[in-house]
């Protein structure tokens, strides 16, 4: 057994694959962000879901993450071994990663858990382009409006 | 004997009791239901609803609506509310210049003042300028930190780091020295670049002391007294966050200023009077007390205010088929507020507090259209159908029903959209009285005050106790008790504060904690059912003095609530009144009331 399992810590089991670093570094990054220390063990298991209760069997914490080839686990060692509390059953992008780190360190935490919006809204109505057209339309109705009935559309602004 | 069922329609719920009786007496209730009103009270909509209520306590009682003898409405008191809320506070940042929120890992620690750089730009840079430089979305955290490092090996003075993703712990571990930095700000391009700006992280657990204190932001931008006044709104919208940012544009200006909400102008029958809805709940509700009854109440021309009490007119007008000239107000609730608003111009999505008073109207008219109704009824179902009685009287025969009671006697019937209280006296007389106000209105405080901007939700607050989920298999309870799960919570309800609704658990969206929502809820009732159970008791009380009033029976939707009733005890309990939730027919609880009423009507007729 690695030393460093016996410090109080997040168990990242992982088993070998390529594109696996990618996948620590980000689940790392997450923990690393929320302030929660981790360590990394390989392991041959293939089963994320197995990987990953193995963690939290072993984590001082009781929150473990298992990193398949296809498969990603977060486990608490309460739960039962064949139900990890989150999954995700394809490899994934860089910010599920990430967000697998934020989650398993807010387990710990005991904070909320931070929903992953794979699409910022916001961001996306701020982009230039779609900002023009919505003004470029609203402009356009509204010189419609104003030309078929001036009343109406004073009508609609002032109870605005 | 006779089948006889006393419907009920209230602005909320429908409510049936059904009984059997002989000439004297009632011989047995049979069953009593309650179903949502369907449609606006005392409109043709609400037959559905009246049907299904009769149709649930007839097969209660294993009869069908043939067996039905009589069917006895009550001339439901034509009273009906609106709310509004107006905001008389608001921030406007002219132009960028704060960054208030709070993202929940701030990295580094301290404040750091310089000139805003773009990370492309970082490297144009000459050595010995302070600087704070903002990263784009896209940067990775290690490159980010390895091109910040070079900039200070350089010889540049990093002062602080505004970042768009969530990396600022990542990065600040990274740095070789320890400085501010802020992250999650959604717009990050809109911060201004080569602009004086200031940088805040406090210690884990504290909050900033410099950009949240006016002195401090004039000390960091060496500003002058006049300008100093200028920044309060900024300090002032920056108090309790762990991390700020303040840039100082040219032009830049933020104003908190106090929006014309316009006057209201109330007229009773002792007199006239204007307030500004500016001056606050308490200056409204005294000028409402000093000129009372009220007669009519209007809004200044071209105001929200005046928009909403026309609304009430307008919907009561259509209703009723009366002239919208004949539509007075006959009481408004004003209750200080605040709302939780986006400032404008600010570029993380901050919130800043802001003052509103919220306005319940009531309009009263001679009658509803109940006798469409009645018609109707009559017309779908083949049975007698009365309309007997007004609400008042009847809800006062049932409340006394209640065991323990006695004349003279008050009810206070706290409903969703108003607050009806009525007394009656040792010779049988009859006062009541209608006032604005009620279960919607502490909703819509609810609703506002945390900033939920989603009615259900605010609704299921208003009605349910909270508890706080505090691992996945336990939950703490209001009372500070803990309950135990042998199955795991889901993973959404983790760490919140959960609304425990029918053995559900709903989370609440906010990071609010329980008590601040418990409080902001309690308050609400107060604010709007004490007040408005001392206003309308004062006002029936045969002296004007409410001490003179002996017993109180609570009924209605709202006296079902799970603390409501307690608090108007408690409150009544001052003035030596004996106060309670009715037990109606010793079995119904507060419920039922008027129906039962109606039923017991049914004798006085005959006799």
């Amino acid at each position: 057994m690695l030393p460093d399992q016996n410090k109080p810590c997040v168990l990242i089991y992982v088993f070998s694959h390529s594109g696996c670093e990618a996948k620590i570094r980000e689940v790392q990054a997450g923990m690393e962000e929320e302030g929660i220390p981790y360590t990394v063990v390989h392991s041959n298991e293939v089963n994320a879901a197995a990987l990953s209760y193995e963690g939290a069997s072993k984590s001082k914490l009781g929150v473990g993450i298992g990193i398949g080839e296809e498969d990603l686990c977060i486990h608490y060692v309460k739960l039962p071994a064949q139900t990890p509390l989150f999954a995700l059953q394809t490899s994934g992008t860089p910010g599920e990663w990430r967000h697998f780190g934020y989650n398993a360190a807010r387990l710990v935490k005991g904070i909320p858990f931070k929903n992953h919006s794979p699409v910022d809204v916001e961001l996306e109505l701020h982009n230039a382009n779609t900002l023009y057209d919505i003004v470029y339309r609203i402009v356009q109705k509204v010189l419609q409006e104003s030309a078929q009935d001036h009343e109406e559309v004073k009508a609609w602004s002032k109870t605005r | 004997m006779a089948i006889v069922a006393g419907v009920d329609i209230g602005n909320s719920t429908t409510e049936v009791c059904l009984a059997a009786m002989d000439s004297v007496k009632v011989t047995n209730f049979y069953a009593s239901s309650i179903v949502k009103t369907t449609g606006i009270k005392g409109t043709l909509a609400n037959i559905p609803g009246i049907v299904i209520a009769l149709e649930e306590s007839l097969k209660k009682a294993g009869m069908t609506i043939t067996d039905l003898s009589e069917i006895r409405l009550n001339e439901a008191t034509p009273v009906i509310g609106d709310l509004a809320m107006e905001t008389i506070t608001e921030t406007i940042i002219t132009e960028s210049t704060m960054i208030g929120h709070n993202p929940s890992t701030p990295g580094g620690v301290g404040l750091g003042v310089g000139q805003t750089v773009s990370f492309s730009q970082l490297a144009s840079i000459a050595s010995g300028e302070k600087v704070i430089c903002v990263i784009p979305e896209n940067i990775d955290f290690e490159d980010a930190a390895r091109i910040l490092n070079q900039a200070i090996a350089r010889g540049i003075d990093l002062q602080g780091v505004i970042v768009r993703q969530d990396d600022a712990v990542l990065i600040a571990n990274r740095l070789q020295k320890i400085i501010p930095v802020v992250d999650e700000v959604t717009l990050i391009e809109k911060v201004p670049i080569g602009m004086l700006a200031a940088v805040e992280v406090a210690e884990p657990g504290q909050t900033i002391k410099t950009l949240s204190n006016p002195y401090g932001i004039a000390t960091v931008f060496e500003l002058s007294a006049g300008d100093t006044k200028m920044v309060v709104p900024i300090a002032r919208a920056l108090i309790g966050n762990r991390s700020a940012v303040v840039v100082r544009t040219p032009q830049g200006d933020v104003k908190a200023r106090t929006i014309p909400a316009g006057f209201i102008t109330v007229i009773g029958a002792k007199g006239k009077a204007d307030i500004d809805v500016e001056a606050g709940a308490n200056k409204i509700m005294e000028t409402v007390e000093r000129v009372q009854p009220v007669l009519d109440v209007q809004g200044e021309a071209g105001t929200h205010v005046s928009g909403m009490l026309e609304r009430v007119r307008q919907v009561m007008s259509e209703l009723t088929e009366q002239q919208l000239g004949d539509m007075k107000i006959q009481d408004i609730l004003a209750v200080d507020t605040f709302v939780p608003q986006k400032v404008q111009g600010g570029l993380a999505g901050e919130f800043a507090l802001e003052n509103a008073v919220a306005l319940a109207a009531m309009v009263k008219t001679s009658r509803l259209p109940m006798e469409q109704i009645a018609n109707q009824l009559r017309k779908n179902l083949g049975v007698k159908v009365v309309i007997a009685g007004v609400e008042a009287n009847m809800a006062i025969q049932g409340a006394l029903t209640t065991p323990g009671t006695d004349k003279p006697l008050a009810i206070l019937d706290m409903g969703g959209g108003s607050t009806d209280a009525a007394i009656i006296t040792r010779d049988e007389k009859v006062l009541s009285i209608h006032l604005a106000g009620a279960g919607d209105m502490v909703t819509m405080l609810i609703n506002s005050e945390l900033g939920l901007n989603d009615f259900d939700l605010a609704e299921d607050i208003k009605k349910y106790p909270l508890a706080k989920v505090e691992s996945l298999f336990h939950i703490r309870l209001e009372d500070g008790t803990v309950r135990f799960y042998e199955q795991h919570l889901p993973p959404q309800v983790f760490s919140r504060v959960v609304i425990l609704k029918d053995g559900d658990m709903i989370p609440i969206p906010s990071s609010h904690p329980l008590d601040k929502i418990r409080h902001v809820r309690r308050e609400a009732k107060k604010r709007v059912f004490v007040t408005n159970a001392l206003r309308s008791l004062s006002r029936v009380a045969p002296t004007g003095n409410i001490r003179h009033i002996e017993f109180v029976v609570l009924v209605g939707g709202s006296a079902m609530d799970f603390e409501v009733g307690d608090m108007v005890t408690d409150a009544l309990a001052e003035y030596s009144i004996v106060c309670g939730r009715g037990n109606i027919r010793g079995s119904e609880g507060p419920r039922n009331a008027v129906a039962t009423g109606l039923v017991l009507s049914y004798l006085d007729r005959e006799a």
